[in-house]
């Protein structure tokens, strides 16, 4: 009885996951095909968001679909326009490690200019090298790559578009107002560093693990050299004796002499 | 028996070589070493290996099964290197059901930092400018295609 109630349990478990990713994943397939949602999706994710604005919590359930709202909001569909409202969410949600936020933020976060350009660059950084070897999330260790790259080649002209909101009233971060030329390239330097040296150690670490392989590889080949030359050492030998115990032309289907055919097939005469 | 074995030959030629766009394409930024290693064909080079690794079971865990890296400076030196799937797993000491070992972000990776060492041979103590990126995946050439301002949220 208990190991049914478990089996019960566990198949409730991956129902529950399973389907709740596919709508998710339903959700995400409607909005890349600018297809209209269902009313009850549209219901579904009202839902979630309400109970979000109350509870500021989420369950593990609702972290996709949460991820889903903050684009929605983002883009201002289906929803009002609120880039904050989106990035907020996406900060909640890279905090409850899910990890396509995680992307989101720092790609909200390198265009808003009221954060510190160290703290994207460590973002980044963070992002590409903990996705690398993720089989699911990989992408996003390229596509962060790819951002950093931009963000710190393009760290002078968005200090010239800070200067402008400058003018119109507008704030950027102390950070991008007081940078000098030489912190731009100190940025630059970082950045690139940390993402030549990852790769270095990447490859150095393949190369030793490689080493290691072939080793092993050889030690397991020379085992079964040995294995392979002490049977033949062992075994009888029809051909050590200098002559063959198989008539040459004969054998088979061939009569020379002596009858062999287990299977009782028709004899070439 | 003789003809079975030329028409075998024949298609494991045509079937290795170099589609005529990925050549053209790709002679327009690569030379020197770096032509010559992407345009390898010997059993164990960049055509061969990437070609050969592109199988059914394969692409269902990866999007592709090698990447070539490439640097170039403001002079038009270039420095190269290339990164397999075969090479993922042995490096991660995968002797058997390795498919899905590795991921396309960590062959990127291998390549990139197997130019960056070429790189550092050959340009000296001064690496940062200039860094090894991804030119091709496979025949897939992406070199100067993919722009950050592009980047999409997930």
């Amino acid at each position: 009885m208990k190991v049914l109630s478990w089996n019960k349990f566990l198949l409730a478990i991956f129902f529950c996951f399973s389907v709740h990713a596919d709508e998710c994943n339903k959700i995400k397939d409607a909005l890349r095909a600018d297809e209209n949602l269902s009313e009850e999706t549209i219901f579904k994710l009202n839902e979630i968001i309400k109970k979000f604005n109350v509870t500021k919590e989420a369950e593990a359930k609702d972290l996709c679909k949460l991820n889903i709202i903050g684009k929605m909001l983002y883009q201002g569909n289906h929803f009002n326009k609120n880039e904050e409202a989106a990035e907020n969410l996406f900060y909640f949600l890279s905090n409850k490690d899910y990890p396509e936020a995680q992307f989101n933020f720092s790609l909200l976060a390198s265009k808003n200019l009221s954060h510190s350009p160290q703290d994207i660059i460590n973002l980044l950084l963070g992002i590409y090298t903990k996705y690398i070897d993720d089989k699911e999330h990989n992408h996003l260790s390229s596509k962060a790559k790819l951002l950093l790259e931009g963000y710190v080649s393009n760290l002078n002209n968005t200090i010239k578009k800070c200067a402008q909101l400058k003018n119109k009233d507008n704030t950027c971060h102390s950070s991008y107002t007081n940078l000098t030329q030489k912190e731009i390239e100190d940025f630059y330097v970082f950045a690139n560093d940390a993402l030549i040296n990852t790769n270095i150690n990447f490859s150095e670490a393949m190369a030793s693990g490689a080493r290691r392989y072939y080793k092993k590889a050889d030690t397991i080949l020379a085992i079964l050299s040995i294995g392979a030359l002490a049977y033949s050492l062992s075994a009888p030998s029809f051909s050590s004796s200098g002559a063959s115990n198989i008539p040459s032309g004969c054998g088979g289907f061939m009569k020379c002499g002596f009858e062999w055919n287990p299977m009782n097939l028709p004899q070439i005469q | 028996m003789k003809n079975i074995s030329l028409l075998l030959l024949l298609i494991l030629m045509v079937g290795c070589a170099v589609p005529e766009a990925v050549r053209k394409e790709a002679s327009l930024t690569l030379h020197g070493a770096c032509k010559e290693m992407f345009f390898d064909n010997s059993p164990n080079g960049y055509q061969q290996v990437s070609q050969l690794n592109r199988n059914p079971i394969m692409l269902n865990f990866l999007e592709h099964s090698c990447s070539f890296a490439l640097s170039m400076d403001a002079n038009g030196n270039q420095s190269c290197g290339w990164g397999s799937a075969s090479a993922v797993w042995s490096g991660k000491e995968c002797f058997a059901g390795c498919w899905n070992e590795g991921t396309s972000a960590e062959i990127d990776a291998l390549a990139m930092g197997r130019c960056e060492k070429m790189r550092q041979q050959s340009q000296g103590s001064n690496p940062t400018k200039n860094s090894c990126k991804v030119f091709a995946r496979d025949n897939n050439i992406i070199w100067n295609k993919k722009s950050y301002e592009s980047l999409e949220l997930e």
